[in-house]
């Protein structure tokens, strides 16, 4: 707690920092896409939320196999922590995706392998909250979203590396890689790298934050409990 | 110093600002919730301690 409580403020800045200036960057200071048009603006957030929606679970899927392993419970109650992140961000995701692929598609939606792995991880961050609300032990919470998160972990992998599994959908490729043939233009790729970092580093101080609240909520249950049975 | 010079969205002007405007709402929204229940939760801890201990200290001062 010592730790986390001085590092926090220092990621908090620098996440704000990052985040800011690569979305400014992004949206005032590119061009337009010859192609895409001003749509192409979308990506400094679509990108970063949607790296980050996947990225999450599998944080948890980490932090759960911790718990199973070694019964750490601040791992649990990190990946409990991580749930509510990972869900907006995979909801910033799909929202600025829909947006997106509106005037570029000619559709808000469509059912591609990609899309709809992305919104069942979306619906399965739901179902993984609502899980752990509805278990009161907290040990045996933990253990049973552990195992969701094992399943939801396939859909995880599937939204992000579908491309590559069925070659086929609206939905293109990686816009960054480090082995690509063809990444998105500098002037793009600049703002966008500034954002991905400023999107993870705003995860991590959001995880951190979220992480003390829990593990203080779990030493107010324990000394209520204590009490109570004395 | 350089004018600031709102840029050119042309016909896909809504799409762009909702999405960033959606973001920026979603983000605001899971930071404030975290804040708000980080504080909460800090103070009820906080409140139960301090209560916890005078109630020690007023046990040990009635067995003494």
């Amino acid at each position: 707690m010592a730790l986390s409580g001085a590092v926090l403020p220092w990621i908090t800045g620098l996440a704000v920092v990052l985040v800011l200036g690569g979305l400014i960057w992004g949206f005032f200071f590119t061009p337009n896409d010859f192609r895409q048009g001003s749509t192409v603006k979308i990506i400094y957030i679509h990108v970063p939320a949607a790296i980050m929606g996947s990225g999450t679970w599998f944080m948890m899927l980490a932090a759960s196999l911790v718990w199973v392993i070694r019964r750490h419970h601040v791992s649990a109650l990190a990946a409990k922590a991580a749930a509510p992140v990972g869900m907006v961000f995979t909801l910033i995701g799909l929202f600025t995706g829909a947006v997106w692929g509106q005037p570029m598609w000619g559709t808000w939606w469509e059912w591609d392998p990609r899309l709809t792995a992305f919104l069942i991880l979306f619906l399965f961050y739901l179902g993984y909250m609502a899980l752990w609300a509805a278990v009161e032990n907290p040990d045996n919470a933990a253990d049973l979203t552990a195992v969701l998160c094992l399943v939801g972990t396939v859909f995880a992998v599937i939204s992000r590396y579908a491309i590559l599994f069925w070659n086929q959908g609206l939905h293109q490729g990686a816009s960054l890689s480090m082995d690509a043939e063809e990444n998105v233009a500098d002037v793009f790729a600049y703002p966008l790298w500034v954002c991905i970092i400023g999107f993870g580093l705003l995860f991590v101080c959001l995880v951190l934050l979220r992480t003390r609240t829990e593990i203080r909520a779990r030493r107010l249950g324990a000394l209520i409990a204590q009490e109570r049975m004395a | 110093m350089i004018p600031f010079i709102f840029p050119d969205l042309g016909p896909y002007k809504v799409e762009v600002l909702s999405a960033y405007a959606g973001t920026i709402l979603l983000l605001l929204a899971l930071v404030v919730a975290s804040i708000w229940q980080g504080r909460k939760t800090r103070a009820r801890l906080d409140d139960y301690e301090a209560r916890r201990a005078q109630k020690r200290d007023s046990d040990g001062d009635a067995g003494a």
